[in-house]
């Protein structure tokens, strides 16, 4: 008989997989009758897991359609099981599986809408009451410094097709707006965060996209404007401060060495 | 070695209770009178959000527990030390009246598989259980309640009852016990034994909490009949009648009633849990007379 060790990845094989022959032989009962008994625990798993990645991608479910939706969910779990019980976090992958399969090749805009959706659920998981603050730098200014945090909820979206749009749209229940909304074209940099109790979908101008991106993978502020600069859109200083000064997901703090303060 | 218990103030009434789900949550925080207490999976909050929020203002309110799904005690490579603090953080900020998870296994390789998977009832596995229970008590500081599983299957290699593992379990590591009554007959039917016959079977002074659930029956390609630990029903007839036979013979419990798929509208859920408290109080006055 096997090992507990053993018996355990036998489990993990004839669930995920159709090996059942090694877990059949340490159950009792005829094999086929075993089989079957495997299958309730095969079934509620791979339920659970779809289940959970339903729960993330509610548009992208009802833009391919529930039968489509179920039998790609299936498929990703098997390739790619969860590693922990918190099943809001499972499911990171599931934008980039559904952009490697070639019955979608021609619908680039599903797996971007994937993204979308994601990058809102897991800011919907940053506690509206615990607004935890993300990345926070200090900008030398005219009179003193000034002190700038992202929102920690932050998550920003690149995107070929304008997926801001579809996603509204299917959000709303007004699919039948889709085919006007120009599947193909539309670049679009977007930021994702909380807004009052709700989250938001900011879009933003490339520039102003790349450089909060390049702040909160932990680049230092002399390099992400560096790295903006790169870009081919000319760069304008000034044109990014404003923006990102106003954009609600950005904080700022004047810090006046003569001892006033301010708070934009 | 028995744990120290360091229950929180806010101990779980001996009464009858609900599990608290998501479509519940606004309806139970604007008005949480009726109802006991209430028990939560840890792990749908762990993701933070909006939810937890909303958990902390239903806690100034009522009693809550603990009841995880993911600690995989039965796992042969040890209990997740991430998973562990996670839980260590939401008992420190829910301040639970008891905590509790299940007497199987949902992670191997890596993979965590979201069923409670079931476990030979064997030497070795009861070495591993009950030294991944320690390290759990240890971590968190806290009394384990452990839950007998529901189970379609049983295993060649098995070398006890379910009854005498977690009876060791109890005596090992001064876990108490989360009877489920449900499970238990759910088991029973699907491998030919009888309920009652194993219903005292258990160490009854350990049972610190009794659940109660409804289950669906499946026939099987073969003809057989499978009794489906499901939750989207009431609870079965025939596990009334055995909670009511154990809380006459081993006293009244803080007891559950649980519902996790097809959630219904609250009223039914405190329309059972009613009904588990009407025998909760039966059960108080003849252990008074008794006494």
């Amino acid at each position: 008989m096997p090992d507990l060790a053993t018996l355990q990845s036998d489990f993990v094989r004839a669930i995920l997989g159709a090996d059942r022959g090694a877990a059949c032989a340490a159950v009792v009962g005829d094999p086929a009758f075993v089989s079957q008994r495997l299958s309730i625990y095969r079934d509620t798993v791979l339920s659970g897991a779809c289940d959970a990645l339903r729960l993330s991608y509610p548009v992208t479910e009802r833009l391919v359609g529930t039968d489509f939706f179920d039998q790609t969910a299936l498929a990703f779990v098997r390739q790619a099981p969860p590693h922990e019980p918190v099943l809001a976090r499972y499911g990171a992958g599931f934008p980039d599986f559904l952009q490697s399969l070639p019955t979608l090749a021609e619908l680039p805009y599903i797996s971007d809408v994937a993204r979308l959706e994601w990058a809102v659920d897991q800011a919907g998981h940053v506690s509206p009451a615990h607004r935890r603050p993300g990345r926070r730098f200090i900008l030398p200014v005219e009179a003193g410094s000034a002190v700038v945090t992202l929102a920690g909820s932050l998550r920003l979206v690149e995107s070929a097709t304008s997926v801001h749009a579809i996603w509204r749209a299917v959000r709303a229940g007004d699919e039948e707006a889709l085919p006007s909304l120009g599947w193909t074209g539309g670049r679009q940099w977007l930021a994702v965060h909380h807004a009052d109790d709700d989250i938001a979908v900011t879009p933003l101008s490339r520039p102003a996209w790349t450089l909060c991106a390049a702040l909160l993978a932990g680049a230092t502020v002399d390099w992400a404007i560096a790295a903006t600069s790169r870009l081919p859109e000319p760069f304008d200083e000034a044109a990014i401060a404003v923006e990102l000064l106003a954009a609600p997901f950005v904080r700022v703090e004047l810090h006046d060495p003569r001892g006033s303060e301010g708070v934009s | 070695m028995p744990f120290p218990d360091t229950s929180s103030p806010d101990r779980i009434p001996i009464a009858a209770g609900i599990g608290l789900r998501f479509p519940h949550h606004r309806e139970v925080a604007a008005a949480p009178r009726g109802l006991a207490w209430v028990e939560v999976h840890p792990e749908n909050y762990m993701a933070g959000g909006a939810m937890l929020d909303r958990l902390d203002i239903i806690r100034r309110d009522l009693p809550v527990s603990l009841h995880g799904v993911g600690l995989s005690l039965g796992s042969a490579a040890g209990v997740d030390s991430d998973h562990v603090a996670r839980l260590k953080a939401m008992i420190d900020r829910v301040e639970p009246g008891l905590v509790s998870d299940h007497l199987s296994w949902s992670v191997a390789g890596g993979v965590y598989l979201p069923d409670l998977l079931p476990l030979p009832y064997t030497e070795e596995a009861l070495r591993i259980t009950a030294r991944n229970i320690d390290d759990v008590q240890s971590s968190i500081g806290r009394t384990l309640l452990i839950e007998n599983p529901s189970r379609y299957l049983a295993f060649h290699h098995t070398t006890m009852t379910e009854a005498e593992f977690l009876s060791a379990l109890v005596a090992r590591t001064g876990c108490r016990l989360l009877y489920d009554i449900n499970n238990l007959f759910v088991s029973a039917r699907n491998l030919g034994e009888d309920p009652a016959a194993t219903l005292f079977a258990v160490p009854i002074d350990a049972v610190a909490e009794i659940h109660l659930a409804g289950h669906t029956c499946k026939t099987l390609e073969d003809g057989a009949e499978v009794r489906i630990d499901d939750h989207g029903s009431t609870v079965a007839s025939e596990v009334w009648d055995l909670y009511a036979r154990f809380i006459r013979r081993a006293g009244p419990r803080p007891t559950l009633i649980e519902w996790d798929r097809e959630i219904p509208a609250l009223d039914l859920l405190k329309a059972e849990a009613a009904k588990a408290q009407r025998l909760l109080d039966t059960a108080h006055v003849q252990e008074t007379l008794v006494a």
